[in-house]
């Protein structure tokens, strides 16, 4: 070959050329002074350590975006304020909703990237010289970020698939078995810890202060095993979570609160008033702590807004990864479920009637207990309009119109959410020939 | 042998020990030659032809009367003076020196030469060579053509005057950026812009988008000074560039400066004044009721005393600016000189925007021997904007922007305590332009040290050390509690950039007759490049009172720095063999290595081979009579590969993992593009054909080519499965075509004693097509989403939703009636008038389709240059055929939620159906339009005048038009706009970006 002949004879006299003629610029092989290659990161613990912290800050600030905004304008939680064509067809919902939509792309492949990085941090940890606690702590920290997009992706999606692949070619399970999978990585999770305590240098450098690892792993525990009809469970590991801790991703400059950004720094969305919902109670204590500002037009369907406030209102407000109230609605729905009615309601009432200043968030409705009828029915649509204001821009309404909401969507509703899953992105399909069919709507 | 020199750098090392040393020959005595050179046509003097002693480095060139005096010292004997001036047939004097010191020739007559066949060119060729000899096409441009365009950087004055090339200027700000295309676009990732050398010097042309303008950049060749170029070569593929290897899949352009030449100083002066004003305007919504009153977006009427405005009154203005330039060269026995400095200063059409650029210049030519000598050149540059954010490619903040995003219902104009009113949907224009402080600055130097060895008669090495370095710095602030959405609380920016680009060339020439019919030119060569860059930028948000310094933000504080590094090693090998003067036969490889790419990947060989087959030179021409019709006659043919550097970074090859802290611990995330240590530079063959002749008496000159590109190995970020974890990886994926044919035309229908008329036309056709791709559309980042590429299409079409049609192709409406358009894109009912809802609005349809093409059909362009006695007229128009134009200003401003011009004006009249905008708006080949135009590109008249009292030589007087007219059926401002600026893939994209304006200069230039 010409190119290995020209490598072997001209090398050296052109690196004695250059030598002479100029000190820089002789090396054909330049390092990389920005970043670390990928070998570099999977193959040392300091590179292994520094992914976890980024995979954390991945999940909180880009993941977060099309999770709580996306879904959020399916389920009418945010109006569309700007008239980029994939806003306007997201929130025009319906069966046409374009398969190249971006903002269902942004959804899809952001969970993934973080599915991809945990499985990273899995396959690699074992194989480095960690300390047990880390080890543990890394494990688990995965576990719980792998089990967050797959769950993600069930809420978004009818299928996925449960572990990344890049020859582009791996297959799709049905959003139950991803249920499944984050169900069985946090019980993974929880199990590991129990076992062996994650260290404190793990606790005080890798995981993001403010959250608490393992009253997470109990709460998406929990709200996994509500949306998989695993009643009995949930209400246990609902139980299982601690009402007086909190465990909230923080935000700062360098990583600004993805809310925010795409509220008042892009102002591509806006809140709805009343959190979308027309049976909001007026004297909702939580609409003053969401919503505040006078009542607008958004941008392109004239649908009523506020200005955001609550956990989104600056770059560094942080954003919890559950609510405490929602360990009691979970508790709530599974007791009707059960057919433990008088249970379920008191549990609805522990949130209808907290006071802002007694909730470890300072969310609290501060409205009269619930009077309504006490029949299944009634209960299941007080614990959605409950569900609705208390885990407002928590990524979970889609799952619950779904669930608890009428049938059917309708696009021409303002109220109602405007698709049930998201079509597949044209980008799945065109390089995974086991990308499912579209659901109709 | 000559080649015992060889390894190269023990030949430089020795050569650079020895040349100190040399003493100067011992026979030699001094001489002067003198003479005048004519112009045979028009029967005066010459000024500026060249005039060398053949064989010597003695040179000299004629002044304002076309008399030359070269001065040196020689050995007795005969010499050949040659004669040679651009667009002029050389002419050779013998002239022999015995005892007498000064000698003085017969005038020289030169005569025009259209088809340029003796012009001596180098680029593409290593070697000084005479046109003729080439097998390729090359266009040159000379200082006289760029002189008169009035234009203020080198790629707007080189519009129209290259056949092949489409130079589209991107923003009419006055450092508005601008592309240059030879050939067509032959990548897709990199820059698709040529390769520039200034006197051997690599320069960058970067065009770094430090702060957000809103999509346009200005490209780094406006630092240099057009009054600067004596010459420019253009190459313009792979057939021609092989010998540039890596970085030749784009073109090449060579520009040459001024340099001294020996005689008394001379020393020139110039100065002018220009203005500029936008050309036209858009129609503004000014909707009114029957009674007269103004309506709100809502159709109500506003209340009284409230009218709609015409923004664009506030946003333009007319611009005016200032040329001074100084320029000094002259040179005595063996030194040479040029030294020049200049001062520009424009100001934009758009109220706050200017360009200011310093420049100085020194050139130093030092014969050391009779076989040595070496030049160096010095360039120091400053250039400074002053920028007014506009367009809406990325950031949406400004004055144009605010202006297409109204409403237009009020008045922005600050009120009587200086208050900007703060009701539109983005930021006031009238406050973007007075409160918002966008600046750059860069400092840049060019230098070169060039060393020249002429050993023997044969042999002569060339060794060019080119260094380009610059800092651009750019910063930008938007105070506290302006309108802009997002920036309440202010925003300050600070972006710096510097790179260094250095070049090492060796060159190694070697003739010899090895037959008296066959002559012999072998050239080795080797290159080593070395470019590094850094880029760091800081900026924050909720900024302390007055403070305009990042460090005074409070909010969304960020920083970031970039390194890059580059190196390229080549080295090459070109034989050309000449047969009786009419045959040429030149063959040449290159062997290439650049750091960007993988060991196994890094060296590629580009070979190129051409012929040029003079035909008139044989005398069955002139027997058969051909010569009486055309009197000459050249075939030529070449084939060439060369490689594409740039559309790869230096660190593109690894998945890389970025940091990322979180919360103040250090962390790392993938980047969302995988791997792909195995990837190959895109490799080029171009194949071009072509013949040069004339007719009628050599009055008329043609220069026809046909060429066929073929990009192979395409590099592509091609998409993954988001499940792989990934979004994409470089891939050596797809092809990229381009054909074409190239036409330049010269002719010179008047010429006589006092009265010359030339007449150029130059036409280029190219067609683009992308092939290989796996995705059936590849979408273009940062063209909303409606750029891109298919199998079997030109890149960069339009790609969206589309008319719902039926099967005869008629557009529809919602209820199924035919639509026309009405000459003014608007779609009206064929047939009846609208009466139920959904009549006359048109539907969508379902699949998004191809809907525009912003590549043209051909472009062309035709000068006129009329001599009469001191009087020079100068004509220039340039026509762009068959582009589409995507006007997203347009679609925008129809919208009932902006409603900001006159279509949507038509809605609330009742002139359009209710419903026609918000539909039309998410129609997007509603607003795709023909972009096709006739440009008045240029238009200038100059007076010379010679006092023969005054002191001075000459006086020339100038009054130069540029972008005087065009003629289009384009609705927007102009369809030569691009708000994506250089951007390769994303092309006639109108979004708010700045027009180009009409420019009038009158400028004074006086030599002594």
């Amino acid at each position: 070959m010409l190119p290995m002949f020209a490598s072997s004879v001209l090398r050296a006299p052109l690196a004695a050329l250059c030598l002479l003629l100029l000190v820089a610029g002789c090396d054909l092989n330049i390092v990389n002074p920005n970043e670390p290659s990928e070998e570099q990161v999977l193959t040392t613990t300091e590179g292994i350590e520094a992914l976890a912290v980024g995979m954390q800050e991945y999940y909180a600030t880009q993941t977060l975006a099309p999770v709580l905004l996306t879904t959020g304008t399916t389920s009418r939680e945010v109006a569309v304020n700007n008239t980029f064509a994939n806003l306007v067809n997201l929130e025009a919902g319906g069966a046409d909703l374009p398969t190249n939509n971006a903002n269902i792309l942004q959804l899809w492949s952001r969970n993934y990237r973080v599915v991809q990085m945990a499985e990273d941090i899995t396959a690699a940890t074992p194989d480095l010289p960690f300390d047990a606690g880390t080890e543990s702590g890394l494990l688990s920290l995965a576990d719980l970020f792998k089990a967050m997009a797959l769950g993600n992706i069930a809420q978004g999606f009818e299928q996925g698939p449960l572990t990344t692949d890049r020859e582009n070619n791996t297959t799709f399970e049905p959003r139950e078995a991803l249920f499944d999978e984050a169900i069985t990585r946090l019980e993974d999770a929880l199990a590991r810890l129990n076992a062996t305590p994650p260290s404190d240098a793990f606790l005080a450098t890798i995981v993001a202060p403010g959250i608490d690892l393992r009253n997470t792993l109990q709460a998406y525990r929990a709200r996994y095993l509500l949306f998989a009809g695993r009643f009995g469970d949930a209400i246990a590991a609902a139980e299982a979570v601690d009402p007086d801790a909190t465990s909230t991703f923080p935000f700062d400059d360098q990583s600004p609160n993805p809310v925010w950004d795409n509220v008042f720094l892009t102002p591509n969305y806006a809140p709805r008033e009343d959190f979308g919902s027309a049976a909001t109670d007026q004297g909702d204590a939580r609409r003053d702590f969401f919503l505040t500002g006078d009542t607008g037009g958004s941008a392109v369907n004239d649908l009523p807004v506020r200005t955001l406030a609550g956990f989104f209102g600056s770059a560094s407000a942080s954003i919890p990864l559950y609510m405490p109230g929602e360990m009691d609605l979970i508790r709530a729905e599974a007791l009707v479920q059960t057919g433990n009615l008088a249970d379920a309601t008191a549990a609805l009432n522990a949130v209808r009637t907290q006071a802002p200043d007694d909730d470890p968030l300072g969310v609290g409705a501060d409205l009269d207990p619930y009077d309504g009828p006490l029949t299944a029915d009634a209960l299941l649509e007080a614990i959605h309009q409950e569900r609705r204001a208390e885990l407002f821009l928590q990524g979970v309404a889609l799952e619950d119109m779904r669930r608890l909401g009428p049938a059917d969507p309708d696009p021409t509703d303002s109220f109602a959410r405007s698709r049930n899953f998201y079509p597949y992105p044209d980008q799945e399909r065109q390089n995974n020939p086991n990308t499912p069919t579209d659901p109709a709507i | 042998m000559p080649f015992r020199y060889l390894p190269f750098y023990v030949a430089l090392s020795v050569i650079i020990m020895v040349v100190g040393a040399l003493p100067v020959a011992a026979q030699e005595a001094p001489y002067t030659i003198t003479g005048t050179v004519i112009d045979d046509a028009l029967g005066g003097p010459l000024p500026g032809a060249s005039v060398q002693v053949v064989g010597t480095s003695l040179g000299a060139a004629t002044d304002a009367d076309g008399v030359y005096r070269i001065s040196g010292r020689l050995e007795p004997g005969t010499y050949t003076l040659r004669y040679t001036f651009v667009g002029y047939r050389a002419a050779e004097r013998e002239v022999t020196l015995s005892d007498v010191e000064t000698v003085s020739v017969d005038p020289v007559r030169l005569q025009t030469d259209l088809i340029r066949g003796e012009e001596i060119v180098v680029t593409g060729t290593g070697v000084p060579t005479e046109r003729r000899q080439l097998g390729n096409a090359i266009s040159t441009v000379d200082a006289g053509e760029l002189e008169e365009s009035g234009a203020s950087s080198i790629d707007r004055a080189l519009q129209g005057k290259v056949a092949g090339a489409q130079i589209q200027q991107n923003s009419g700000n006055p450092a508005g950026g601008i592309s240059v295309r030879l050939r067509g676009t032959s990548t897709v990732l990199g820059s698709a812009d040529p390769l520039y050398i200034v006197d051997g010097v690599i320069i960058s042309n970067d065009a770094p988008e430090l702060i957000d303008l809103g999509g346009g950049a200005q490209n780094r060749l406006v630092d240099i000074n057009p009054n600067d170029i004596e010459r420019i070569e253009i190459v313009k593929g792979a057939a021609a560039a092989a010998l540039y290897g890596s970085r030749a899949n784009s073109g090449v352009v060579q520009i040459f400066t001024k340099r001294g030449q020996e005689g008394a100083p001379r020393v020139s002066f110039t100065t002018r004044v220009q203005t500029e004003a936008v050309r036209n305007t858009l129609n503004v919504n000014t909707a009114q009721n029957e009674q007269g009153q103004f309506l709100d977006n809502s159709g109500n009427p506003l209340p009284d005393g409230e009218q709609r405005w015409d923004w664009q009154d506030f946003i333009f203005d007319r611009a005016y600016g200032t040329e001074q330039s100084l320029s000094i060269s002259g040179g005595a026995a063996d030194t040479r000189y040029s030294v020049s400095g200049s001062h520009f200063a424009n100001q934009g059409i758009v109220e706050g925007n200017s360009f200011r650029r310093l420049n100085a210049r020194l050139r130093i030519d030092q014969t050391l021997t009779p076989w040595a000598s070496i030049s160096g050149s010095a360039n120091y540059t400053r250039s400074t904007t002053q920028d007014v954010p506009n367009g809406g490619l990325n950031a949406n903040y400004g004055a144009l922007t605010g202006f297409i995003f109204g409403p237009n219902t009020f008045d922005p104009r600050p009120n009587e305590l200086g208050q900007y009113p703060n009701e539109g949907i983005l930021a006031n224009p009238v406050e973007v332009a007075e409160r918002f402080d966008f600046e750059q600055a860069t400092d840049r130097f060019i230098g070169s040290a060039t060393l020249n060895l002429t050993p023997t008669d044969n042999l002569s090495i060339d060794y060019v050390l080119g260094i380009d370095t610059h800092d651009q710095r750019a910063t930008a602030f938007i105070p506290r509690g302006t309108s802009a959405p997002g920036f309440a609380g202010g925003f300050a920016r600070r972006s710096t950039r510097n790179q260094l680009q250095v070049n090492n060339d060796l060159n190694v020439r070697y003739t010899a007759a090895l037959t008296p019919t066959l002559e012999s030119t072998t050239l080795i060569g080797g290159t080593l490049q070395y470019e590094e860059a850094t880029t760091f930028s800081a900026q924050s948000q909720d900024l302390s009172p007055v403070s305009e310094v990042v460090q005074s933000g409070t909010a969304s504080r960020e920083i970031g720095e970039i390194r890059s590094e580059r190196a390229i090693y080549g080295v090459f090998a070109q034989e050309t063999l000449g047969w009786n003067d009419r045959l040429f036969v030149t063959g040449a490889g290159r062997f290439d290595a650049s750091s960007s790419f993988g060991e196994g990947e890094r060296w590629q060989f580009y070979p190129k081979a051409s012929l040029s087959y003079i035909l008139s030179e044989h005398t069955f021409w002139t027997d058969a009579g051909l010569a009486e019709a055309i009197p000459s006659f050249k075939l030529r043919g070449s084939i060439g590969f060369s490689g594409g550097l740039t559309s790869i970074g230096a660190f593109d090859r690894f998945t890389n993992f970025p940091p990322q802290a979180y919360i103040g611990q250090p962390g790392v995330q993938p980047s969302s593009q995988l791997g792909a240590l195995g990837v190959r530079p895109e490799r080029q063959r171009e194949i071009e054909i072509g013949a040069d002749f004339s007719l009628l008496q050599d009055r008329i000159a043609v220069e026809a080519t046909y060429y066929t590109q073929r990009t192979e190995d395409l590099l592509l970020n091609r998409s993954l499965a988001p499940t792989s974890g990934f979004l994409s990886r470089l891939q050596n994926v797809g092809t990229l075509t381009n054909q074409g044919i190239e036409l330049l035309i010269r002719g010179l229908p008047i010429s006589q004693e006092n009265l010359q008329w030339t007449t150029t036309l130059t036409f280029s056709r190219n067609r683009n097509e992308v092939n290989g791709l796996e995705e059936d559309v590849l979408i273009f980042p940062e063209s909303f989403g409606l750029v891109g590429a298919i199998n079997g299409e030109p890149l960069g079409i339009y790609y969206g939703s589309a008319f719902a049609r039926d099967a005869a192709g008629n557009v529809l409406d919602q209820n199924g009636n035919i639509l026309e358009e009405d000459g003014n894109g608007r779609w009206r009912m064929r047939d009846g008038a609208p009466a139920e809802t959904g009549d006359g609005v048109p539907a969508r349809a379902d699949e998004s389709q191809i809907i525009g093409d912003p590549n043209p059909d051909f472009v062309a362009s035709w000068t006129n240059e009329v001599r009469f006695r001191n009087l020079d007229l100068r004509m220039q128009w340039d026509a762009v055929v068959g582009q589409d134009v995507f006007n997203f200003t347009r679609r925008l401003a129809a919208l009932s939620a902006f409603g900001t011009l006159d279509d949507y004006q038509r809605e609330l009249e009742g002139d359009l159906p209710a419903g026609y905008t918000g539909s039309a708006f998410g129609i997007f080949e509603h607003w795709v339009e023909d972009g096709s135009f006739l440009k008045l590109r240029e238009v200038s008249a100059a007076y010379t005048l010679r006092l023969a009292s005054a002191p001075v030589e000459r006086v020339r007087i100038s009054l130069t038009g540029r972008n005087l007219l065009s003629i289009d059926g384009y609705s927007g401002y102009d369809p030569e706009i691009n708000v994506a600026g250089q951007r390769t893939n994303v092309r006639n994209f109108d979004f708010v970006e700045v027009p180009i304006p009409r420019t009038f200069s009158l400028g004074v230039t006086a030599t002594f």
